[in-house]
């Protein structure tokens, strides 16, 4: 059955093609048709750009020192064997005035050093920011992979973004000679990155 | 003793104030597009790119030669196999056909200015028909500068409209069924200005835009859930917006039936054309090579019969 019109008619073509072996042909050759094309590059290999590792937190300061073993000391002498004696030894004055020396010490590096720890951690916690050049890279490969932008240059995003969940600004980047932007919101505190549709140039 | 023993803290202090303003790091970022922003985008840069202006676009194109072609094969053996180039300067064209068949081509040429379309056609016309080889028959400029859609009369250009047409009506077709998956479009920019639309075709789409037909036991087995499937496309664009290529390239596994079908089908410009090859001495035909037809019942009657031997059926 004939499906397609005769020439002249319109934009359809003047005969058609039939998906079968015609009469009288040579049998099919299976397998003749063109390789598909090769498949597209896989995803480029997400790129991390890895803050400077956090130094270790300082070890807290010790409570004692070791005793010191002496070249330059007095050596301890062996101790000799002595009778028992009928009294009881009783303390120097001068220990007792160290232990509360130290007692004090101890007490005052408390005072300041937790209020000193807890006015740093604070300061610590709303002082960090995201990696300006990873961020870029974050939304570069965004909006290549996902909005197929696929060569993009020059993306540009503000220096000093707190991870804040709902914090938004806006990048800016060149394709083809023209400059755009792009919508990005801080998704969570941990640093996830919502990248909005990009200005549409068409 | 004690003095050193402040010195001593107030170091440890301001080490420990060091270390810790130190831990005041960045953090890492994980970018993440929005996926309702995803989609929305590559469809509205879908519909702004494909849509009639499209077709105007190939009609406008002054100088080009152009490939069209259909390959495809059925696990039952059945096969299509043809290409038809088209080479186009400033309203003169020349078309010329390779079919899997030996003497089923038809090659054509037109002369910008004339009123007539001159035909060669292969053996199997000739002889099943008892015609000579050359045709002449009524046909005018296409006029392309004033209707540009025009261009789909001409061989390798229509094998990109029709691609176009399959596009519409299988976005119309998923669009209509709410219940289907969502037309998959992704649309790439390139740093020049390019594009590429990354698409799907359904095989009820193809067969509605003309692209093939299925005949014998072949469209026996070509089921209603088997014209449902999609198949996947790609369009490229220059700068300008221009098709340049267009590609239907994928294998389809029927769910109900025994059949796989691989299909690649697509047009694609592959230059310029030199002025001096759209040009066939048809003056100098000799009246033993050559028919002429007039009649407009003459001409449809002698297309139906073509037609007819195309398919085997004369």
């Amino acid at each position: 059955m004939t499906q397609q019109p005769p020439y002249g008619s319109g934009h359809d073509p003047r005969y058609g093609s039939r998906f079968g072996p015609p009469p009288g042909a040579p049998q099919p050759r299976p397998g003749f048709a063109s390789p598909p094309p090769s498949a597209p590059p896989a995803s480029a290999p997400e790129r991390r750009y890895a803050p400077p590792s956090a130094a270790p937190p300082s070890a807290a300061p010790p409570t004692h020192a070791p005793s010191p073993q002496g070249f330059y000391g007095p050596a301890t002498p062996p101790p000799a064997m002595q009778q028992p004696s009928p009294e009881p030894q009783q303390k120097p004055k001068k220990s007792r005035r160290a232990l509360a020396a130290a007692l004090i010490t101890g007490g005052a590096v408390a005072v300041i050093a937790v209020p000193l720890g807890m006015a740093l951690g604070w300061f610590m916690q709303t002082n960090q920011y995201f990696d300006q050049a990873a961020v870029e890279a974050q939304v570069e490969q965004v909006l290549g992979e996902d909005y197929g932008l696929a060569e993009v240059s020059e993306v540009s995003c503000p220096a000093e973004v707190k991870p804040e969940q709902g914090t938004s600004f806006e990048c800016t980047y060149v394709l083809n000679d023209s400059t755009q932007s792009v919508p990005v919101t801080v998704g969570s505190d941990d640093g996830q990155l919502l990248i909005g549709s990009p200005a549409d140039e068409q | 003793m004690r003095a050193k023993r402040d010195l001593r803290l107030a170091g440890l202090l301001t080490a420990v104030v060091v270390a810790m303003t130190g831990c005041a790091s960045a953090v890492e970022p994980q970018g993440v597009g929005v996926h309702d922003d995803v989609l929305g985008y590559h469809q509205s840069a879908t519909e702004q790119l494909v849509n009639e202006d499209l077709i105007e676009g190939l009609g406008l194109q002054t100088n080009y030669v152009a490939v069209g072609y259909k390959h495809g094969v059925a696990s039952d053996g059945s096969t299509l196999h043809v290409q038809h180039t088209t080479s186009y300067v400033d309203g003169s064209y020349l078309e010329r056909e390779a079919n899997e068949t030996t003497g089923l081509s038809i090659d054509s040429y037109h002369e910008a200015g004339s009123d007539r379309i001159y035909y060669l056609f292969g053996d199997e016309y000739t002889e099943a028909l008892d015609i000579k080889p050359w045709g002449v028959l009524p046909g005018a400029d296409l006029d392309l500068e004033n209707s540009p859609r025009s261009v789909c009369q001409l061989s390798a250009p229509n094998y990109a409209c029709q691609i176009l047409r399959s596009w519409n009506f299988t976005s119309e077709q998923l669009f209509d069924d709410e219940s289907s998956e969502r037309m998959p479009n992704h649309v790439q920019r390139n740093g020049d200005g390019s594009l590429l639309l990354t698409t799907a075709v359904s095989l009820s789409a193809m067969t509605e835009s003309n692209m093939f037909t299925f005949s014998g036991s072949l469209a026996e087995l070509v089921t209603d859930e088997t014209l449902t499937q999609l198949i996947p496309a790609k369009i490229w664009f220059d700068r300008d917006g221009v098709v340049v290529k267009a590609e239907v390239n994928g294998t389809i596994t029927s769910p109900d039936s025994d059949l796989t079908l691989e299909l690649q089908i697509g047009y694609e410009v592959t230059g310029t054309a030199d002025p001096e090859e759209v040009s066939v001495a048809v003056n100098s035909l000799d009246d033993d090579y050559t028919f002429e037809l007039t009649d407009q019942a003459e001409i449809d009657a002698f297309w139906d019969d073509i037609q007819a031997v195309r398919l085997g059926e004369y």
